[in-house]
This record gives C-alpha cells, sequence and structure tokens, in this order.
C-alpha cells in the first residue's frame, strides 16, 4: 500500500510525520469526556452487548438464540466491539427476540416459578414468581414498588386481555425481557449509591454483575447471588476469590477465546482470499484457523501456565488436518484439532498462527503495512496517526518479479511517508517469512526473503533478524505487558481507560509482573482495583 | 365482501406487483384530505464516483439535450423526472480540517451541521460523529405533527451491519448528538414491524397487537422511572430509547387503520453477501409500498456504510484479489478504480441501474394527476466525491421527482464550487411542507431557490 500525496498536500503530510517521531503532542482539540475522579473512571449507561443479550437469555431461560436476535455491536476506539444505542431498529429487535421466547416462557413457566398455583394461590404465586424472576432477570433483587408494579401489570393483562394465569405470566416476563432494568448494565436499579469519598462505591449486585460480565459475558450465577446477597463482594480479596472461581468455569472459556479474537482483530478480515493465489483457503481451513487461535488461547490461559510468554512463543499448538497441511506437519489428518508440537523456527505463538497471519494480509499477497499497524496497534498500544486526508492510495498490483517488501521502497525513500512508515513497515518487514495465509516460506519470487529491519520498542532501536527475533524483543519488553494489562482493563471497561485510573492500571501491572505474567493473575488482580469496584458520579447525577 | 377483504385479496393475486394497488389507497387519501401527501426518499452511497462518467456532458440546463455519460446512462429514459446538482460540498465537514478523511464525514451527510468529537483517547481515531439532527428527522417529526401518518420515518438498510464499523460511519439519521436512528437491515422485519404481521389470521394478530399495547405500556412506565436515577448524558440515552417506544406504540394504534398489506417476498438469507442485490430490491419495494400506502412519508435507506467494505460485487463479476484490503470490495475498488476506472463505473453504473428502477417503480403507483414519483422527492446523495480521493467536494447528488411540484426537473442545475449542501437540505424541508429559512449551521446560508420551478 503506497499512499501518494495530491500536490500541495505536503504540509499535512509533513505534520503527521513530525507527529510519529514525537515531536508533536498528537492528541489535543476539545474533549468532553469525564477523565474520572478519585482513583476511579466513569461508567456510562450502556444496554448489553450481542454476546451479552444472547448468553444471559441462555442462562437466565435455557435458550441459545441466534446471535441476530440481539441488534449488532458496534467497532469503538478500544478496539473491541460495543454496544450502540437505542432506536426503534433496537427496539422492535427486542420485542420480537421476547415474543419469539413466549411459547418457550410458557411450556417452562413452572422452572420459572418457586410455587405451584392452585385457583387461590395464583396471585400469590405470581408475585413470588415476579420476584424470583425478577432477582435473576435484573440481576438484583426488586424493591417492593417494583413488584407491585410489575403485580399490577399482571393483573390488567388477565382482566383487560382475558388471560389465564400461564399466558398472563408469560406476558409480564416478556415485558421484564424489555423493561430497561433487563436490558441495561445498571444494577443499582432505584436505589441510591454508596458514596465512597468522591466516587460511587459500587454495590454487591453490581459487582456480581461487572465480574460475570467481565468473566463470562453473562449474568450472575447462583453462587454469585448468593455471595452478593451475604454481603461477601465487599473487599478485593472477596472479589477476587470469586474471579478465580469464575475462571474455572466453562463459561469463562469463550470469553477469554472471545477476547483474543478481537483484541488481535482476527474475525472480520479472514473473508476471503484470491483462490487464484491461495488454492488452499477454503472454508474449512479459514475456520480451522479461527478454531486454532481459540482453542490454543484458552488452553494456554486457562489450562496450562497462563504465561504471555506461553502465549506468544509456544510451539505447541491445537492443529487439524487442514492446518497441518498449511503448516508442514505430517501425520495430523481430520477435522478435529489435536495437540501438536510444531517446528520453533516457523510456528512460536499467537502472532505466527495462521489467523493472525490471514487477518493482517491482502487477499493475494503478505501485508507489511497491515502485519507492522497490528502490532503497533493491539500489540504495542502505539498507534500511528492515519494518513492525512487527500491522499490517493496507490497500490501496487503484485509483480512476480519483485518480493512484496520491495513494492514498499517508497514509503523509506518518500520523506512524506517516512515519518509513520519507519514505525510500522519493518515490522510487517519480520514477518515476510509468511504468506498471505501464514504459510512459511523462505523465498519470494525465487530469492530468499529479507526478514530482517529494526524496530522500535520501549524508547531504543532493536535489530532483529527475523520474526522470532522479534517477537523475543516484544516478549521481553515493557511495552508489550502493558499494552496487554490495557487491553483487559478496556475489554473490562467497554472504553478506553482513564488519568484517573492510572493506579489501577498500575496495580494490575505489579500483579502481572509478581506471577512472572500469567494472564490469570492480570485478569483477577483488575477485579481487585479501585476502578473495577467504583466507578466516578455521572454529570448531574442524583447523589445522596 | 368488505372494501378491505376484497383489496387483500387482490394484493395477494398480484404478488410484487406494485402498480395497481395504491390506487385504491390514492383514492383513500383523495377523500381524506383533497391532497395527495408529499414524501422524501433519501438513499445513501458511499465512495464516490468518477465525475467525468457521471455528470451530464454538453452546455445548457435542459437534460433533454444532454448526454448522460455511462455511469448515469441507466437513467436516460427518466430525464424528464431528474434534478442533476453540480457544485456542492459538504462544508461543515471540510470547513473543519483535521477531522479525518472522507469516511468521517459519512455521519455529517444530511446534518448541516458541523460534527462533534464524541470520544477521546486514540490518536488514531478522530472520533467524530453528528452535530445535530438531520434533515430526515426534521422533516419527519414536523411532518408527523402535522400529519396522522403511522410510521414518521423508516430507516432501511442493506447490510449495513454486516459492513461493520463505528457507530458514526454507519449512522447517517440522527434524531440528536449521539442519538443515531438505525437502519433496519432485514427485510422480513421491516414487513412485520409495518405492515404487521400480514400472514397471521386477524384473531392471533388481534391478540399479539393486544399484548404489545400492554406490553408497551408498561415499559414506557419503567424507562420514566428508570431515567429518574440517572445522569444527564444517561438519561438523553434513555429519552431515545423512550421516544422509540413512543414511535412503536403510535406505529401500533395507526396500523389499525392501516389497510394495506405489504410486498410479497420470498424468504432469503438476508446477511449473505451475494444477496447484497437481493436485499436492496426487497427494501426498495418496501419503501414504495410504505409511500403508496402513506404508512410513512420520510424513508432514509442506506445502501452501504460510510466504507462499503465487505461488499464485493460477484454479479459484475469485480471480485477476487484486493489489494489495500483483503477483498476486492466496494472500497477497494474505489481506490484501484481499475484500468481507466472501468470497474468503478460499473459499480457505480449498477448503482444508478437500482436508481432507476426505484424511479420506475414509483412512477408506476399512479396518483391522481400523475404517479407516486411526481408527489416525492428523490434524494440520491453520496458523501464523497471522488472515489479514490475520498474528498468531500463535487458531490454526485440528483434528485428525482418534483414533489408535487415544488421541484423543476428535467435539469441540470451548476452551482458555484464549493456550494455548501445545506441549501439543497433547506428545500427538501420546504418542499416537504416545513418552512424553513435555513438547516444546521445558519452561515451556510438558505435554500438554493434554482432548484424550485
Amino acid at each position: 500500500m503506497l499512499h501518494r500525496l495530491p500536490m500541495g498536500a505536503l504540509p499535512i503530510c509533513l505534520a503527521v510525520a513530525l507527529a510519529c517521531t514525537g515531536l508533536m503532542d498528537s492528541r489535543g482539540g476539545p474533549r468532553d469526556y469525564s477523565q474520572g475522579v478519585d482513583g476511579a473512571g466513569p461508567m456510562p449507561l450502556m444496554r448489553l452487548g450481542r454476546v451479552e443479550y444472547v448468553n444471559t437469555i441462555r442462562d437466565l431461560l435455557g435458550v441459545q438464540l441466534p446471535l441476530d436476535a440481539a441488534p449488532s455491536d458496534t467497532l469503538s476506539p478500544t478496539g473491541f466491539k460495543v454496544p450502540g444505542g437505542v432506536s426503534t431498529t433496537e427496539v422492535n429487535r427486542f420485542m420480537s427476540s421476547a415474543e419469539q421466547l413466549g411459547p418457550h416462557i410458557e411450556e417452562r413457566l413452572s422452572s420459572l416459578l418457586p410455587c405451584e398455583p392452585t385457583a387461590d394461590t395464583e396471585d400469590a404465586c405470581a408475585r413470588q414468581g415476579i420476584g424470583s424472576f425478577g432477582l435473576r432477570a435484573y440481576r438484583r433483587p426488586l424493591t417492593d414498588e417494583e413488584v407491585e408494579a410489575l403485580h399490577g401489570h399482571y393483573a390488567r393483562v388477565r382482566a383487560d386481555l382475558g388471560h389465564a394465569f400461564r399466558p398472563a405470566m408469560r406476558v409480564v416476563f416478556q415485558t421484564m425481557l424489555q423493561s430497561p432494568n433487563f436490558l441495561y448494565h445498571w444494577q443499582l436499579g432505584p436505589s441510591d449509591p454508596t458514596m465512597d469519598g468522591l466516587v460511587v462505591k459500587l454495590g454487591p449486585y453490581e459487582v456480581a454483575s461487572r465480574l460475570s460480565y467481565f468473566l463470562w459475558r453473562s449474568m450472575p450465577d447462583q453462587a454469585l447471588f448468593d455471595a452478593a446477597a451475604a454481603g461477601a463482594l465487599a473487599t478485593p480479596e472477596e472479589v477476587r476469590a470469586q474471579a478465580r472461581r469464575m475462571l474455572l468455569d466453562d463459561r469463562a472459556r469463550a470469553t477469554v477465546a472471545g477476547f483474543h479474537l478481537e483484541w488481535l482483530h482476527i474475525t472480520a478480515a479472514v473473508e476471503q482470499k484470491d483462490p487464484a493465489v491461495f488454492p488452499a483457503f477454503d472454508d474449512e481451513l479459514r475456520a480451522s484457523m479461527e478454531r486454532e487461535t481459540r482453542e490454543f488461547a484458552t488452553r494456554v490461559v486457562l489450562d496450562g501456565d497462563g504465561r504471555l510468554e506461553t502465549l506468544l512463543l509456544s510451539p505447541v499448538s491445537y492443529i487439524n488436518g487442514p492446518l497441518a497441511s498449511l503448516y508442514g506437519v505430517a501425520g495430523v489428518s481430520g477435522s478435529d484439532l489435536q495437540e501438536a508440537t510444531l517446528d520453533p523456527t516457523q510456528r512460536f505463538g499467537l502472532l505466527t498462527h495462521a489467523s493472525v497471519l490471514a487477518s493482517h494480509a491482502t487477499s493475494n499477497s503478505s501485508s507489511p503495512v497491515q502485519r507492522g499497524l497490528a502490532l503497533l496497534e493491539h500489540v504495542l498500544c502505539e498507534p500511528p496517526p492515519p494518513p492525512p486526508p487527500g491522499m490517493e492510495l496507490i497500490v501496487p498490483e503484485p509483480d512476480p518479479n519483485l518480493q512484496t517488501r520491495e513494492q514498499y521502497v517508497e514509503h523509506s525513500t518518500n520523506e512524506a511517508c517516512r515519518g509513520c512508515h519507519q514505525l510500522i513497515d519493518p515490522l510487517g518487514f519480520a514477518f515476510e517469512s509468511y504468506d498471505g495465509i501464514g504459510r512459511f516460506r523462505m523465498e519470494e519470487a525465487g530469492r530468499p526473503v529479507d526478514t530482517t529491519g529494526v524496530a522500535f520498542i520501549d524508547g531504543s532501536d532493536v535489530p532483529f533478524t527475523n520474526a522470532r527475533d522479534l517477537v523475543q524483543s516484544l516478549v521481553a519488553s515493557d511495552a508489550v505487558k502493558r499494552c496487554v494489562a490495557k487491553k483487559w482493563l478496556r475489554f473490562m471497561l467497554y472504553r478506553l481507560e482513564t488519568e484517573e485510573e492510572q493506579g489501577s492500571l498500575e496495580e494490575a501491572l505489579e500483579a502481572f509482573a509478581a506471577s512472572a505474567y500469567d494472564v490469570r493473575e492480570l485478569i483477577v488482580a483488575i477485579t481487585g482495583t479501585r476502578t473495577f469496584l467504583h466507578r466516578a458520579p455521572a454529570n448531574g447525577e442524583v447523589l445522596p | 365482501m368488505s372494501h378491505a377483504n376484497s383489496r387483500r385479496r387482490f394484493l395477494k393475486g398480484l404478488g410484487v406487483g406494485l402498480g395497481m394497488l395504491p390506487l385504491l389507497q390514492a383514492e383513500r387519501l383523495f377523500s381524506q384530505s383533497g391532497t395527495i401527501p408529499k414524501r422524501l426518499v433519501i438513499v445513501v452511497q458511499t465512495n464516490g464516483v468518477i465525475s467525468r462518467a457521471f455528470f451530464p456532458e454538453g452546455n445548457g440546463e435542459a437534460l433533454s439535450g444532454l448526454t448522460l455519460p455511462e455511469t448515469t446512462n441507466p437513467l436516460n429514459p427518466y430525464k424528464d423526472d431528474l434534478l442533476f446538482m453540480r457544485g456542492l460540498e459538504l462544508r461543515n465537514f471540510t470547513d473543519y480540517p483535521g477531522h479525518g478523511g472522507g469516511h468521517e464525514n459519512y455521519s455529517l451527510l444530511l446534518t448541516g451541521k458541523r460534527g462533534v468529537l464524541v470520544d477521546v483517547g486514540d490518536p488514531r481515531w478522530v472520533p467524530f460523529s453528528a452535530g445535530g439532527p438531520s434533515v430526515d428527522h426534521h422533516i419527519a417529526t414536523e411532518v408527523s405533527r402535522q400529519h396522522n401518518v403511522p410510521v414518521p420515518a423508516m430507516h432501511l438498510g442493506v447490510q449495513v451491519e454486516r459492513q461493520g464499523g463505528y457507530e458514526a460511519q454507519k449512522r447517517v439519521s440522527w434524531r440528536d448528538v449521539g442519538q443515531a436512528n438505525s437502519p433496519e437491515d432485514d427485510p422480513f422485519s421491516v414487513l412485520a414491524n409495518v405492515f404487521g404481521g400480514s400472514s397471521m389470521g386477524s384473531p392471533e394478530l388481534d391478540r399479539l397487537r393486544r399484548e404489545r399495547r400492554s406490553m408497551l405500556d408498561f415499559v414506557h412506565g419503567d424507562l420514566q422511572r428508570f431515567a429518574a436515577r440517572l445522569g444527564m448524558d444517561d438519561r438523553q440515552k434513555v429519552e431515545a430509547h423512550l421516544e422509540s417506544i413512543r414511535q412503536i406504540e403510535r406505529q401500533l394504534s395507526a396500523s389499525e387503520n392501516v389497510d394495506c398489506d405489504g410486498p410479497a417476498i420470498d424468504r432469503f438469507d438476508v446477511h449473505d453477501g451475494r444477496n447484497y442485490p437481493r436485499v436492496m430490491d426487497a427494501q426498495m419495494d418496501l419503501l414504495v409500498a410504505a409511500l403508496a400506502c402513506d404508512i410513512t412519508r420520510v424513508v432514509v435507506l442506506q445502501v452501504n456504510n460510510g466504507h462499503g467494505d465487505h461488499v464485493v460485487f460477484s454479479w459484475l463479476g469485480i471480485e477476487g484479489s484486493g489489494q489495500e484490503f483483503p477483498v476486492r470490495h466496494h472500497h477497494d475498488v474505489a481506490h484501484r478504480p481499475g484500468s481507466e476506472e472501468r470497474d468503478k463505473i460499473r459499480v457505480d453504473q449498477w448503482f444508478m441501474g437500482r436508481f432507476a428502477q426505484l424511479i420506475e417503480r414509483m412512477r408506476g403507483v399512479p396518483e391522481a394527476g400523475g404517479s407516486l414519483l411526481d408527489h416525492t422527492a428523490v434524494l440520491w446523495a453520496n458523501h464523497m466525491g471522488n472515489g479514490a480521493y475520498h474528498n468531500s467536494n463535487d458531490l454526485p447528488w440528483i434528485m428525482a421527482g418534483s414533489c408535487g411540484g415544488y421541484f423543476r426537473t428535467g435539469r441540470h442545475v451548476r452551482f458555484p464550487d464549493r456550494t455548501p449542501v445545506n441549501g439543497v437540505l433547506v428545500a427538501l424541508c420546504n418542499a416537504m411542507g416545513v418552512p424553513t429559512e435555513t438547516y444546521g449551521d445558519a452561515h451556510y446560508g438558505g435554500e438554493l431557490t434554482a432548484l424550485r420551478g
């Protein structure tokens, strides 16, 4: 990819180049954003995300809905997906999903109620059912007023619609699934918040939900509800103990796998490859790539030693027949994944997974720029600014006589481009030993590939000869460890961290370091930080 | 047999053929108010065009004496109904340099207003979004205040969510800052939500409606109670939710009087990229039916998001190797238009073919004194000028239909370079009977009266 400047645009580009060399503060401009106070950041009201909605319905009602039962998510500056707002389109979607669940609710109503009503006890049973279903649906106990309001709704449904007990309860539960108390992350309910200095201390049910949506992307389980009811989520120690328990639960596996796919932006990009260039890339191989990364990340983080070094350097992976032939491994066939130790000079952890390499490539070749950008943004947390507006993208057609790297020469010779691209491209050049679908190669265009370069890590120039060399430097660097901690913190917060939260970040980072960079310890430590257990008040919020 | 029943049967027999059904609807409208309502359709396309192959060739204003080049050639039979505009610029974006490239202006297309920064922290992204309500929302709000329209506005998309992206780069209709009207990508949801469960028997439909009313009524109160505890920003979000509930409640009451079935659409996978043209067809069928039945008077159709990623024109044979991007999708074609820009021209020509089809369908709906098209303004807008440069000037905007004689069509109107689009937005308001002096930032001036007869 080459950006070519139209005449007259040079000054803007030079300004950008300066931003990349650190000579200019690249931030600035107006900020309409609360930076938090007293060690905690804001917790803006947010509805359930797509996966959260589907998982919550699964755990609440035992029904696995398809993903599009909920509105789609949107990309956020964190790099992770977050839910958007609510307009009529979303309201319609939630309404039709609740209606689809109707027959199921009515069928298994007995299991959702703590009572078996007779003609005389229907009214009392309705009230009890609202309370017990409400606790789980709203993730907190309902107030007496809320139970009364819902019971009034039940009575009206019976009177006005002429419904019997069961269909009336079905309508009430369907209504609750469209209530803001179900749809939003707001487990405080109508109660007053508890202040702790300048910030709000989260209540036990808020902590329970923060834990469950962070670690499971779903509602709390009974043990969490019990802990909340018993006041056993009050101290960082208690919360961390719950987090440890929850990491052992199967629900954490999907979260850890999902984190890694979103972190390295694996999902969307592996969509299509040019069949003329990559005939091996079919639907099965593509799906296998994603499965490998899911399996690997889950096994390392939750079953293995959990260490960042293992994630980024382990030659052990989980492959099936299609991946084995891509990786040049003999003796593995079939579609099931099996553990295999790969050639450690070719495969060493996540960054050499075909999923990552194929996602950050074009449809017919590798892409040093995309791979370099991915490392800067996601692994080093040092994203360069975008190319200035008005630049024309000139994309060279592949030339059989040129190596991919040779097509990016203009980035280092053109003064206007060099500022940023001298930081981006070398990181990608290291991975020129992998083609556009992640197959290892020694040669391109009949000549050995050049994987040497100089990276800028932790403030100094770090020369490398190949990808393994580079990844070893990355694993050892402070920037990467800090970046991984930031990514997990952002994944929990659904937003970028604020200045006020630096203390929490440092605390989590210390625990990460103390455990020789065990990701589990990082995750657990995050749940005990000040910003996990508190929030800054919202502007204009009614405080006691 | 009642009138309603005979019409329903009549429709089902017709299938998609919309040609004759609204005749009856027009009769009803006529007898009610004596005038035919005015309607607005805004179609939003991304990635600009190749200007030399887009704008009419030749001198003079009358389109009859001009040649429509390759991209716009599919519109040739409809010259009398068209208004080409040249010289337009998204000044509410370009006057504020440093707010990012051509994709960041998408949310500003219909607001006429300087954008706002909505988030911070990542220097790579200029998180830039609409600074106020979009013109469709303004018009829809005012029109539904004046008239009893079941659905104030319809927001439709063609696989917009499949294309993903940041909210500000996939939303073009805004209630206000930070409050987007999301497009509905699923034609079958539109069919169910807007035209009601036309497949249901009436006792079942009646039960569903009564349950819905009861549930919405409760949720309405619940949202009000919920908002009481929140801070200002959060309360705004809940207010947007509440407004949506109100709108659906209104729609529910009004739909009982709507005597109109939606078009018959065969089931298909609306998320499959290869079905992109089918989704577009279905959404156009639905919008024409909704306008013809006077279910709504304002429609925004996003035929993609502000990127066009993931739309691969396999039916044009333009697919395979993307270079800048992993696949040769819409965005890739914009940056690599192909030899002599052939690929890009063919893609845009295909979009203009869809435009021609929409015009044809609207012309096929007779309404007193002419057709549905005559009482509608259809604006086909793009937030970029040149595809490869992603610039925001020389915008390829075309209008079809005179909106009840308000616009004088059949012309190519050339404005001075850098003319703010605001003047067009104001004209749309006034054409729709919403008296407006300026729209968005007032310093961009008033209506471009040259568009009128």
